[in-house]
C-alpha cells in the first residue's frame, strides 16, 4: 500500500510509521526532513511550502512504482509532505518504508527522498530575519552527470602473426556484392548507350546547314569494322593463358596413367624438369626434392612464403576477452571511481 | 486555430505574475519554445525565463516537444523544485 499525502498539520512520526508497519515486515525505515534555522549565515524566521498538489501526488505515485520495481521486497510506502508555514525544527517531510528484511527498506528510503527532491513539484520559501525572502532550489535537480572517461591501464593489445597482404582475401556481404554487380551493369549499359549515341546520332545539331532535310531521326554511317563482315563491332578475346575451350576434345587429349604417376608428372612439369626421368619411383621423388631445394637456394626472395620468422609481429586491438580479464577491468574501474 | 487553456503559477512565478491561475490563448499546435516565450512575455516572467519548465496536464514536458492543445488542457509554470 502507498500512503501519499500533502497536509498542513504537524506531521507525526509515530502515526506515519504505524501506517506502514505490518505483521509481515521485520523492518521499517523512516526518514524525517526537518527545517533548519539558518542558511548561509542568514537567520531564518519561518519556512513556507507550496505545491502543485495534483501533479505532486502523480509524481509520488510514479516514485512508489519505481521503488517497488527496484526494491522488490518493499511492502508499504508512506510519503507525507507538509504544506504552508512550517516552524523551524519541525518535520517538513516524513518517508516511511517497510519490508520483511531491513536492506530493501533502508535503500528504498534513500532512493525515495532523493527522488522526491528531484521530481516532485514542491517549493520552499525561506523568510529571513532581515526581511529578505528566497525561493530555494534543490541541487539534486542538476543531475545531468557527464560520464567520467577513464583510460584503462590494462593493455588491450595482443600480438598476432603478420599476414602478408597479398594473401588476404576480401570478404564482403551479399548486399555489397549485389550492389557492386548492379553498378557494374549500369556502367556498362551507360557505355554502350554512349557509343550508340555517338555512332547513330552524330547529327550535328548546332550546324546551320539543313540542306538535306530529312525526317530521319538517326543519322548513322556504315563503317565496316575490323574482323567483321558488317557494321557491327566484333570483340574477340584471345586466351593465351589457359586451355583453349573452343576445342571440345580437351578431355581426350591427356589421360594420365595412374594417380601417383600423374602427381609426379605434374610436379615435374611445374618445376620445369624436362629431362627423362628414372624408372625407380623413389629416385624420381628424390629428384623432385633436390630440384625444390635447389630452387629455394637460388631464389631467396621466395623464402617468405614458408619462413615467417623474419617478419615483425604486428599488434592489434584485442576484441575477445576472458572472464578473468573482464573482472580485472571492472575492479580497476571501481577502484578508480573511489 | 487558437485555443484558450488554463495556466497555473507557482512559487516565484506566482510572485512575478501576481496570479495563481489564469487563461491564456495559444495556437492549437505550438512548440515548447514558442509557448514558453508567449507565457514569459505575457506574465512578466523574464527574470526566471531560463529556470522554468512547462508542465502539461501534470506531466513535465521536454524542450523539443510540439504540443497539440485542447480546451481541457492545463499548463503549469514550474520553477526549480525545493521540496523534501
Amino acid at each position: 500500500m502507498d500512503y501519499l499525502k500533502f497536509s498542513s498539520d504537524k506531521l507525526s512520526v509515530e502515526t506515519i510509521t504505524d501506517l506502514v508497519t505490518s505483521e509481515k515486515c521485520g523492518a521499517a525505515s523512516v526518514f524525517v526532513g526537518t527545517t533548519r534555522d539558518n542558511f548561509e549565515g542568514k537567520e531564518v524566521i519561518k519556512l513556507e511550502y507550496e505545491s502543485y498538489e495534483t501533479m505532486g501526488l502523480k509524481a509520488m505515485e510514479k516514485i512508489c512504482k519505481e521503488i517497488r520495481t527496484k526494491f522488490t521486497e518493499v511492502e508499504n510506502i508512506a510519503i507525507y509532505h507538509r504544506l504552508g508555514v512550517v516552524p523551524v525544527k519541525e518535520a517538513s517531510i516524513i518517508i516511511a518504508i517497510s519490508s520483511p528484511h531491513r536492506a530493501d527498506a533502508i535503500k528504498a528510503t534513500e532512493f525515495c527522498i532523493d527522488s522526491v527532491k528531484s521530481s516532485v513539484p514542491i517549493w520552499k520559501k525561506e523568510v529571513y530575519k532581515d526581511n529578505g525572502s528566497d525561493w530555494k532550489e534543490n541541487k539534486e535537480l542538476n543531475t545531468q552527470k557527464v560520464p567520467i572517461k577513464f583510460k584503462l591501464e590494462i593493455k588491450q593489445e595482443v600480438e598476432c602473426n603478420p599476414i602478408p597482404s597479398h594473401l588476404i582475401q576480401i570478404k564482403a556481404t551479399t548486399e555489397e556484392i549485389e550492389e557492386r554487380i548492379q553498378k557494374f551493369m549500369d556502367r556498362k549499359r551507360d557505355e554502350i548507350n554512349m557509343t550508340n549515341i555517338r555512332d547513330f546520332c552524330h547529327r550535328d545539331l548546332t550546324s546551320q546547314k539543313m540542306e538535306d532535310e530529312s525526317c530521319a531521326r538517326i543519322d548513322s554511317v556504315l563503317i565496316k569494322r575490323k574482323d567483321s563482315k558488317g557494321h557491327l563491332q566484333v570483340n574477340k578475346v584471345y586466351n593465351n593463358f589457359s586451355r583453349d575451350q573452343s576445342k571440345q576434345d580437351y578431355l581426350m587429349q591427356f589421360i594420365p596413367k595412374n594417380g601417383i604417376e600423374e602427381r609426379l608428372l605434374s610436379a615435374e612439369t611445374q618445376l620445369s624438369m624436362t629431362k627423362p626421368v628414372s624408372n625407380d619411383i623413389y629416385k624420381r621423388i628424390k629428384n623432385v626434392e633436390d630440384r625444390l631445394m635447389y630452387l629455394e637456394s637460388i631464389s631467396p626472395e621466395y623464402i617468405q612464403f614458408w619462413d615467417k620468422t623474419a617478419l615483425s609481429k604486428t599488434s592489434k586491438k584485442k576484441r575477445v576477452f576472458s572472464v578473468n580479464e573482464i573482472n580485472n577491468f571492472i575492479s580497476d574501474l571501481e577502484s578508480r571511481k573511489k | 486555430m487558437s485555443i484558450s487553456v488554463k495556466i497555473l503559477f507557482f512559487a516565484k512565478a506566482k510572485e512575478l505574475s501576481g496570479l495563481k491561475e489564469s487563461q491564456i490563448t495559444l495556437p492549437e499546435t505550438v512548440s515548447y519554445k514558442q509557448l514558453l516565450q508567449d507565457v514569459v512575455n505575457k506574465y512578466n516572467l523574464k527574470p526566471i525565463e531560463k529556470n522554468i519548465i512547462i508542465a502539461l496536464n501534470q506531466e513535465f514536458s521536454e524542450a523539443d516537444k510540439i504540443f497539440k492543445l485542447e480546451e481541457s488542457d492545463i499548463i503549469a509554470v514550474i520553477p526549480p523544485l525545493s521540496g523534501g
